[in-house]
């Protein structure tokens, strides 16, 4: 009846398939109608009885239409059982690879002879089957299924155990090294595959058979492979050579996937993989970290990163060690530069502390995959080595001070940095240290201390450089944090505007004769608010030609701007004065000098020679800012004293020298006083103490002034995080903040720890 | 393969040519075989197959084939269903509708798995949607005094009353008695029971029967022998019992002193469900309300960890007159309160949603400052207090005296319980005096003189209230939904119509009183015909 | 383009392009099995003057879409046939089932959608008497019997 040999021809096909049909469509006369009167009918009785009962009479009769085939499907599926018990007789006498083989052969001859049947039985499917399925009939499958099915029962439960066995150790060769047929597993997998079918949707395959029969003894096979495997590696090799003998079994099993198994098994296959490479030998891995670390071997690290990122929880222990690393790497680069002593360059301390960072961050995006933990891992290193090593020790905020040094240094003219490009690359650099600096409001005191000197000395290497730096702080630390900057830069071109207008108004407003008698003058109008400026520490009085011009330019800015008040900032005006007096002189020399040291020398258009008080008398200068200006007109042999190489004091004299002689036409007399930087450094930190109460008032009263009420801890907890982006606040400092304004009426205590505001 | 070869040898084609001589007058159609007949007759409508049902026996079975019926009762009930819950956002069912013969496919007919006789299963959904039934009536010989309590379960119909005692009833033939117990173990003592509840378990039906003097009697009627047993009985409390509820295990009880108890009835036996004489219901819980007023009505479900114990009633509010309060009690296993939650409608009755539910709840003794805050009048407004109650969750259910009833949507979750919607369902023509409803959202309301009776199919109307525009509009139509069309929100169908309906007496006298209760294929209604005559009608759809 | 040949009950040699012989699922699915031979497809449930018809609807559908999905509702809903296939299935009953039977057996869905239809529109909106009178049909109720089955089913009427 049925030919499971293939080779089958046309005429046999079309007369079985004929012959299915007219099976199911024969007699069909006679096999209806039992629903209503069982066996009423004449005529031949119905080959089956029909599923028909009958209830509350013949109203109600529940009817299921009769189709045949039924009888057809069970020979079927006995044939199959009898071929299938057949096949597994010749089974027993393979085994191992020959096992495979007869399986596979089999399975193919079987398999193509089913798609045949299948064809043939069309009908039946059609009709009969599908009908059984629409009822809900459990174990009736389509004639394909079915072949599916029986070979399972029938065959495939008797011999699976040894097909596996002889599956595995195939696979087992390959992994020792030798060559293997691969198709006659990718054969089995395939076959185990088709076996699996839905119980409840016989159209819908699953993969249960092949997970049960093939996955799981294949995957407890691989992990006893392994285990024995890598524990003889290691006791016979170093631990870099086991991660590479690791990484690449890892790989071969990855491409054993693609190569002959079911993508299925990929995640159980790996994670047993892991488990048994990877895992169970991690402490021995991260215990070489630090060697490797120590050795730079950035290959090898990164294969350990490779191979501990796979497994959970397996970098966490490496992310400590390489935290510590780098902080250790970076104390003592920082140590390198303090055995100097305290002066060395501000260039040579942040170089040192770029230079750990790149290097650790170059490790991190090349052998860390820039992996976001270890980023974090290195910026707390590096947070903790910029703030805290051997130069911080005696105040925390030195980091910020020699970073605003340096920034100093390359922002003012004169510095070496050539190329535009470069400078901006420094600047880059620099922020990448501002970053990890905690008082970054020590930082914003030294930095428009020294932007305010560069902009009134007109010292800045460029406009441009200036407002990147700014912007790249703004990007950093908002708005507020750049404020007075930005408005330090406004009022330098607001100035130059007004001293247009002031030129415009002049040439209205002067005749000849007032123009002789001005000084050619250039005037900054500064913000108090915005500049970190204080008026002179000294009384003043002027020469009257500067008084004169001075006073000119008030008149015109007071009418313009009724009501506002200027301080003359006559330590920081300089301005140039020509010696005519000297005789031996071509061209006539030109002082570069500041206002008192102007003020000083103007006196002796009156007279060559004048004592000390009658110095101190006409300026009203202050001994402190006398005395240096006077050495530096001594030193530079613009004076000369009186009795010869007298300090200035009150009794010494002072003569005008007409032999002065110089090779330069221009002389620059206004030179910084060394003590005055050590001052405007002290002045510096205890401004920055001031801020810092002020800045944490206001936080306090902004808070309780939207909260109304509030406990004492929480608001501690508040303050920190509203400041902390500008300093690392002591909580005691807090506390001692919230008492002083207890004591101004800001706000009071209440019941229970809870402060409230007083409105 | 013999057979087969012979009719290859006798023609080319199937054999049923050769059986009659002239071609004319050969009946081609029955010649085809079984399944290209189904094959035709699967393009034909309900109303051809019961046609073709009729041309001979052999149409007849075919006619009726269930998978056939299981098709027709796919597209008629089932797709409908499957498109509206795919079209509106509430949902992410597949949009497929197409049919399935898996039955487990289809949405919410899980139920139906393991139905065989699809036409019958057709017809009786037709028939509800229709309110077409055969009706059967009884008529209680001996006037009891007070009146009867009726409940419907498993296809039996239990009545209590003083004179006659418990008495059980197929629902198929109400005429039958199918046994009777007597409440009260000494003749002249007539006990005066005032509540019912019945419930399935393991095979058999339990029977609890509350009494006017606080007594509690459990009975069990084993379907199979029809046997009908005490077996328990005992003191429960003081006052009547006015109410109770029941489910498979635990048994909720509250007497006319407001006391509130809860028995489980299974305790100690795992086995199967049996009362050896000794078993007492064991009181887990015993609550005292503050205040409750009737009308009102229990529900009780029982989850895995806990028992929910829910009381419905009803009070007056100043701002939108008579309300309904829910108060949900939860309860472990042990009788232990864990949460006691209160809602109430007011809120929907103004037609406010509440947002996160924590609205205060209203308490009949609001002050009349609190109800002005929210602002306008309330849509739904009762003046007199509802006639019954019925709450099954999620469907709560009010009958009025004004010809309506109003629904709402009860939504108890974790950590809110709130009342959702209130409609007011329009259609009855005189005074609705009782109502129930079923969890699938089927129910049944009874006009006052028990002429009329509604059918409601309330799902429908509930996914409208998610999307509600004007619900006042949505009510028009039903006003007007004498209209068979199809598919209006909910369809009332007036009984009036059935099939074999006499012409129904009107009897202004009737009281009706805990007295319809319905299942899947039949509605139970007791009512009083004249002075001291009761009868017990049953409304088959099958 | 390939054409085969077919031969009829009746021993007659018809010859089709394979793409409109295709259509019936038979047909392709042997040419799928064994390969195109080159001899003749032997039919023995179809005679020549059915597979000529078979064939013309075959030609006249050969580039028709697959059939949607196997249980399309869309397709049970309506029984509308397009104009052509009307015109077609104009043939005396004896034809009409043969070719239902035809495409029965030679597996052609929709071919047997049409005819099937074509009969379920010849039974639609007629009373059982004329029905039966339409097909032969023969009643083997008894009046009792007869009577019962019209009560049950009076529900369904359309109202």
């Amino acid at each position: 009846m049925l030919n499971l040999d293939g080779g089958i021809d046309m005429k046999a096909y079309m007369g079985l398939y004929t012959a299915v049909h007219n099976f199911c469509t024969s007699q069909k006369a006679v096999s209806t109608g039992q629903g209503l009167q069982q066996g009423q009918r004449g005529g031949v009785s119905p080959p089956t009885v029909g599923s028909s009962t009958t209830q509350y009479g013949l109203g109600l009769t529940w009817m299921q239409a009769h189709l045949l085939g039924e009888e057809l499907y069970k020979l079927l599926g006995e044939y199959l059982s009898r071929h299938l018990s057949d096949v597994f007789d010749k089974s027993q006498t393979h085994t191992e690879e020959g096992l495979l083989g007869f399986y596979i052969r089999e399975w193919e001859r079987y398999t193509t002879a089913a798609k045949y049947v299948n064809h043939i039985f069309k009908y039946l499917n059609r009709h009969w089957v599908k009908r059984e399925i629409d009822e809900g009939k459990k174990n009736v499958y389509d004639v394909y299924t079915l072949h599916l099915v029986r070979w399972k029962d029938d065959f495939f439960e008797n011999v699976h155990e040894k097909v596996m066995d002889a599956v595995l150790s195939l696979i087992e060769k390959q992994r020792n090294g030798e060559t293997i047929e691969q198709s006659q597993i990718k054969s089995i997998v395939d076959s185990f595959v088709s076996l699996g079918l839905d119980e409840n949707d016989s159209s819908k395959s699953t993969l249960d058979v092949y997970r049960k029969y093939f996955q799981d003894p294949f995957i407890d096979a691989t992990k006893v492979y392994y285990e024995n495997e890598s524990r003889q590696f290691v006791a016979e090799n170093s631990v870099v050579e086991y991660m590479k003998k690791a990484e690449a079994r890892l790989d071969e099993e990855k491409a054993r996937v693609g190569l002959y198994l079911h993508p299925d098994v990929t995640k159980g296959l790996t994670d047993t993989c892991l488990a048994v490479l990877v895992t169970a030998h991690s402490t021995l891995l991260r215990d070489e970290f630090q060697v490797l670390l120590d050795n730079e071997r950035q290959e090898d690290l990164a294969r350990m990163y490779r191979l501990l990122s796979r497994i959970k929880d397996g970098l966490d222990p490496l992310r400590t060690t390489f935290e510590n690393h780098v902080r250790r790497a970076g104390l003592a680069a920082v140590e390198k530069v303090a055995t100097d002593g305290e002066n060395f360059e501000p260039k040579l301390y942040v170089d040192a502390l770029l230079q750990v960072h790149t290097r650790y961050q170059n490790l991190v995006d090349d052998a860390f995959n820039g992996e976001s933990e270890f980023v974090r891992s290195l910026d707390n290193a590096c947070r903790e080595f910029v703030n805290r090593n051997r130069i911080c020790k005696t105040s925390s905020s030195k980091s910020p001070e020699l970073l605003a040094k340096y920034t100093d240094s390359l922002l003012k003219k004169g510095s070496k940095s050539a190329e535009e490009s470069e400078l901006e690359e420094m600047l880059v650099q620099i922020m990448t240290v501002f970053k990890y600096i905690e008082d970054k409001d020590v930082f914003q005191k030294f930095y428009s201390k020294n932007l305010a000197k560069r902009l009134v000395h007109v010292s800045s290497v460029s406009d441009d450089a200036e407002t990147s730096m700014i912007s790249k702080l703004k990007e950093a630390c908002g708005f507020e944090y750049t404020n007075k900057l930005q408005r330090m830069f406004q009022d330098m071109q607001i100035s130059k505007d007004l001293n247009n207008n002031y030129k415009d108004w002049q040439d209205k407003v002067l005749d000849d004769d007032d123009r002789k008698r001005m000084a050619d003058a250039h005037f900054q109008i500064l913000g108090t608010g915005f500049w970190p400026l204080n008026a002179p520490t000294t009384p003043f009085l002027a020469p009257p030609e500067i008084v004169k011009t001075a006073e000119r330019f008030q008149k015109f800015y007071f009418d313009k701007h009724n009501g506002r008040k200027l301080t003359w900032l006559w330590q920081l005006c300089k301005g140039e004065i020509k010696a005519n007096y000297i005789k031996n002189a071509k061209v006539p020399y030109t002082f570069q000098v500041s206002t008192y040291q102007m003020g000083i020398l103007l006196l002796f258009n009156e007279t060559d020679t004048l004592t000390y008080s009658e110095i101190e008398k006409a300026t009203t200068l202050t001994n402190e800012i006398l005395d240096p200006n006077l050495s530096i007109l001594l030193k530079a042999k613009v004076l000369i004293a009186n009795p010869e190489g007298a300090k200035p004091e009150p009794s010494t004299a002072f003569t005008l020298n007409y032999n002065f002689k110089n090779k330069k036409v221009k002389v620059n007399l206004n030179i910084q006083i060394k003590s005055e930087q050590k001052v405007e450094a002290d002045d510096t930190h205890k401004t920055i103490e001031e801020d810092r109460k002020l800045l944490l008032q206001s936080a306090i009263v902004r808070i309780m002034k939207s909260r109304k009420k509030m406990k004492h801890v929480q608001l501690v907890q508040e303050v920190i995080q509203q400041v902390k982006s500008r300093f690392p606040p002591k909580i005691p400092d807090i506390k001692k903040n919230i008492e002083a304004l207890m004591e101004k009426d800001y706000i009071e205590r209440m019941d229970g720890d809870e402060i409230s505001y007083i409105a | 393969m013999s057979k087969r070869r012979r009719d290859r040898s006798d023609s080319d084609l199937p054999p049923k040519r050769i059986r009659t001589v002239d071609l004319r007058s050969v009946d081609r159609l029955s010649g085809l075989s079984n399944e290209l007949l189904l094959h035709i007759l699967s393009f034909l409508s309900v109303s051809s197959l019961n046609i073709c049902q009729r041309l001979s026996h052999r149409f007849h079975a075919l006619g009726g084939d269930s998978e056939l019926w299981k098709r027709q009762y796919y597209s008629q009930w089932v797709q409908p269903r499957a498109r509206r819950l795919a079209n509106s956002k509430r949902t992410t069912l597949p949009a497929r509708a197409d049919y399935s013969p898996r039955v487990a496919n289809w949405f919410d007919h899980g139920h139906l798995e393991h139905e065989g006789n699809w036409k019958r299963q057709y017809r009786l959904r037709h028939n509800w949607s229709r309110g077409l039934c055969r009706v059967t009536e009884v008529e209680f010989p001996e006037p009891p005094c007070p009146p009867t309590l009726v409940r419907f379960c498993a296809g039996i119909v239990f009545t209590v009353d003083s004179a006659c005692g418990l008495r059980a009833w197929t629902a198929n033939d109400p005429a039958s008695c199918l046994a009777s117990v007597s409440l009260s173990t000494r003749p002249n003592s007539p006990v005066n029971p005032t509540a019912l509840a019945v419930s399935q378990s393991y095979g058999n039906i339990v029977i609890s029967v509350g009494t006017e003097n606080g007594h509690l009697s459990l009975f069990l009627l084993d379907p199979q022998t029809s046997k009908l047993a005490l077996q328990s009985s005992y003191a429960a409390c003081n006052g009547a019992i006015t109410a109770m509820a029941m489910s498979t295990s635990y048994l909720l009880v509250v007497s006319q002193y407001t006391n509130l108890i809860l028995y489980d009835m299974h305790h100690g036996s795992h086995q199967k469900w049996q009362y050896s004489g000794a078993a007492t219901p064991r009181q887990l819980a015993s609550l005292k309300a503050d205040n409750i007023l009737a009308p009102m009505t229990l529900s009780l479900r029982v989850s895995q960890s806990d028992i929910i114990a829910t009381v419905v009633y009803s009070f007056f509010h100043i701002g939108c007159g008579w309300s309904i309060g829910i108060q949900e009690l939860r309860l472990n296993k042990d009788g232990q309160q864990l949460d006691s939650r209160l809602a109430t409608t007011v809120d929907s009755q103004y037609g406010v949603r509440p947002s996160r539910g924590s609205q205060p709840s209203k308490r009949h003794s609001a002050e009349p400052g609190q109800s002005q805050s929210t602002p306008g009048a309330p849509f739904i407004l009762h003046q007199q207090p509802p006639t019954s109650l019925s709450y099954s969750h999620p469907y709560l259910l009010t009958s009025h005296a004004d010809n309506t009833l109003t629904m709402y949507l009860v939504v108890s979750t974790a950590d809110d319980l709130f009342v959702q919607g209130g409609r007011r369902l329009w259609g009855h023509t005189s005074s609705v005096s009782a109502v129930q409803v079923t969890k699938r959202g089927k129910a049944v309301s009874v006009s006052s003189r028990g002429d009329e009776i509604r059918i409601w199919e309330l799902e429908t109307a509930i996914s409208s209230l998610g999307t509600r525009k004007a619900p006042k509009e949505e009510h028009g139509i039903q006003l007007s939904a004498g209209s068979k069309h199809e598919p209006a929100p909910a369809l009332p169908r007036t009984l009036s119509e059935s099939l074999n309906s006499k012409s129904q007496e009107t009897s202004p006298l009737s009281i009706m009183q805990d007295c319809v209760g319905f299942d899947e294929e039949r509605v139970l209604l007791l009512r009083e015909k004249g002075v001291g005559t009761q009868l017990l009608e049953c409304y088959d759809f099958t | 383009m390939s054409s085969i040949t077919l031969t009829s009950s009746d021993g007659i040699e018809m010859s089709v392009d394979r793409t409109t012989a295709e259509r019936s699922v038979l047909i392709k699915n042997m040419l799928d099995d064994l390969g195109d031979s080159g001899d003749a497809v032997p039919l023995p449930n179809v005679n020549e003057a059915v597979l000529k018809k078979v064939i013309e609807w075959c030609e006249h559908h050969k580039n028709d879409p697959p059939s949607a999905s196997d249980d399309d509702d869309n397709r049970r809903k309506t029984t509308d046939i397009d104009e052509w296939d009307q015109k077609f299935m104009q043939v005396d009953q004896e034809m009409l089932f043969e070719i239902i039977l035809a495409a029965n057996y030679l597996d052609i869905k929709a071919l047997l959608d049409v005819g099937c239809k074509t009969v379920a529109n010849m039974i639609k909106g007629k009373s059982p008497e004329e029905i039966r009178k339409t097909f032969n049909i023969q009643n083997d109720f008894t009046p009792e019997e007869e009577d019962q089955i019209r009560r049950e089913n009076e529900w369904a009427e359309d109202r």
